[in-house]
């Protein structure tokens, strides 16, 4: 649980960073809501509602942002990311992967609409931002779970191992 | 509470949507008064912590700051004070270039009772060179003759005083007439030729003629025009340059034959 809890924070820090670089250039990976979607999905359901709030309300305060608006935004993207998972019943890498990318599209369209002042006024081309950003999202999140694919690849390897010299 | 913990317990996607529902208020709570409540729970913080780093000795406090703006008000009045003091005396120094006679700079101590018959004492006398018949000036104008001239003070007659005759013309127009105060402290410039072309406004200066004040002093201007009693001539009300109950930097030009005399 806290080890979960430390990956959020070590995330939120990433995101962080992330955005004040590659962010200021052109567009930074949502690693949060990959992040958020993974544990929410092979965890506790709770990382995509209490995760979103607490994550975005840390992030917002962060970057300078209006408070509520990456949380809000994040809410509704994993929501909508599970309403579609709900209804696929699908399962894998593809099935994750389909789900982040659905959160980062529904996320990010919200928090640009929402985050622009007067509220609204970022509808606009700016919006086509989030298509780059879903795709830079889905790229670490193949590199992502292959690298936790393998990961547990090993550690069954080595369980197996185990159970055969037992056997 | 029983039914409802057992409901929670059949239907987690239930409390589950609650809890999002529950978050989505407060974000959405946030998002609109967000901004005003961080902004005065940063400054509130903001205040108690410089209430921590900054001991409340270093900090001014409010009577500290209004005695400080007291005193800053006085030293601005006084430095105000300076700057006029200083405008006249540029005004002086520059007459002193223009003009031959040689220049004692005084400062009135006192003006006896009336403006007509009273007298103003100078804080310069006969030990600074001071003789009787100087002219007393100041930046505004003409002011008035010494008619007496102690050791270390002297006594100014005010052109206001009628026992002062004043030789002088009206610029532009170019009139000559002499300057008198009435008893009642009126300056008027009579015998004035019918002929005249006086406007009012015009600036009454010392004319060459007359011998005791040097010309092109100024002494006030025409502030109405009338023909004299006979008929014969204008008298010209004139309003004095020299405001005497203000007066305070005054200029002492002695007599031209005196600067002679003790040069050779």
């Amino acid at each position: 649980m806290y080890y979960r809890v430390l990956v959020i924070a070590l995330t939120i820090v990433i995101q962080f960073l992330l955005e004040l670089t590659a962010g200021r250039i052109f567009v930074a990976p949502s690693l949060l809501t990959l992040v958020l979607v993974y544990l929410s999905e092979n965890f506790e359901k709770k990382w995509a509602i209490d995760g979103a709030f607490w994550s975005g309300f840390v992030l917002d305060l962060l970057l300078h942002q209006p408070p509520g608006s990456s949380s809000l935004a994040l809410l509704v993207g994993l929501f909508a990311a599970r309403s579609f998972g709900a209804l696929s019943s699908g399962e894998g890498r593809g099935y994750l992967l389909s789900m982040t990318a659905i959160a980062v599209l529904v996320s990010d369209t919200l928090f640009i609409v929402l985050a622009s002042r007067p509220i609204g006024s970022g509808f606009n081309h700016v919006l086509l931002l989030v298509i780059p950003r879903m795709i830079l999202t889905v790229v670490i999140g193949v590199l992502f779970l292959s690298v936790t694919s393998w990961i547990i690849e090993i550690k069954s390897r080595k369980v197996t191992g185990k159970l055969h010299v037992q056997g | 509470m029983m039914d409802l913990s057992v409901k929670r317990s059949r239907n987690p996607s239930g409390v589950k949507n609650k809890r999002f529902f529950l978050f989505l208020s407060v974000s959405l709570l946030l998002l609109i008064f967000g901004p005003f409540l961080l902004g005065g729970i940063g400054s509130w913080l903001g205040a108690r912590f410089s209430e921590v780093i900054f001991r409340e000795s270093d900090l001014p406090t409010e009577e500290k700051l209004r005695n400080d703006i007291i005193r800053l008000m006085l030293e601005n009045s006084i430095l105000r004070e300076e700057a006029l003091k200083a405008q006249r005396y540029r005004t002086l120094l520059g007459i002193t270039r223009t003009n031959n006679r040689e220049a004692i700079p005084a400062r009135v101590l006192y003006r006896s009772e009336g403006l007509v018959t009273g007298i103003i004492v100078i804080n310069k006398g006969r030990s600074d060179g001071v003789i009787e018949n100087s002219i007393c000036i100041s930046s505004e104008g003409l002011v008035g003759v010494v008619c007496s001239a102690g050791e270390a003070t002297s006594e100014i007659l005010p052109i206001t005083n009628p026992s002062v005759n004043v030789s002088c013309v009206t610029w532009p127009s170019g009139a000559y007439g002499i300057l008198q105060s009435t008893s009642e402290g009126e300056l008027n410039l009579v015998h004035v030729d019918l002929s005249s072309d006086v406007e009012t406004g015009d600036q009454v200066l010392t004319s060459r003629y007359g011998g005791v004040f040097p010309d092109g002093l100024l002494a006030g201007r025409v502030g109405s025009i009338s023909s004299g009693d006979p008929g014969l001539a204008l008298k010209l009300s004139v309003i004095s340059a020299v405001d005497f109950e203000s007066t305070g930097e005054v200029l002492i030009l002695l007599p031209e034959d005196s600067w002679e005399t003790d040069s050779q």
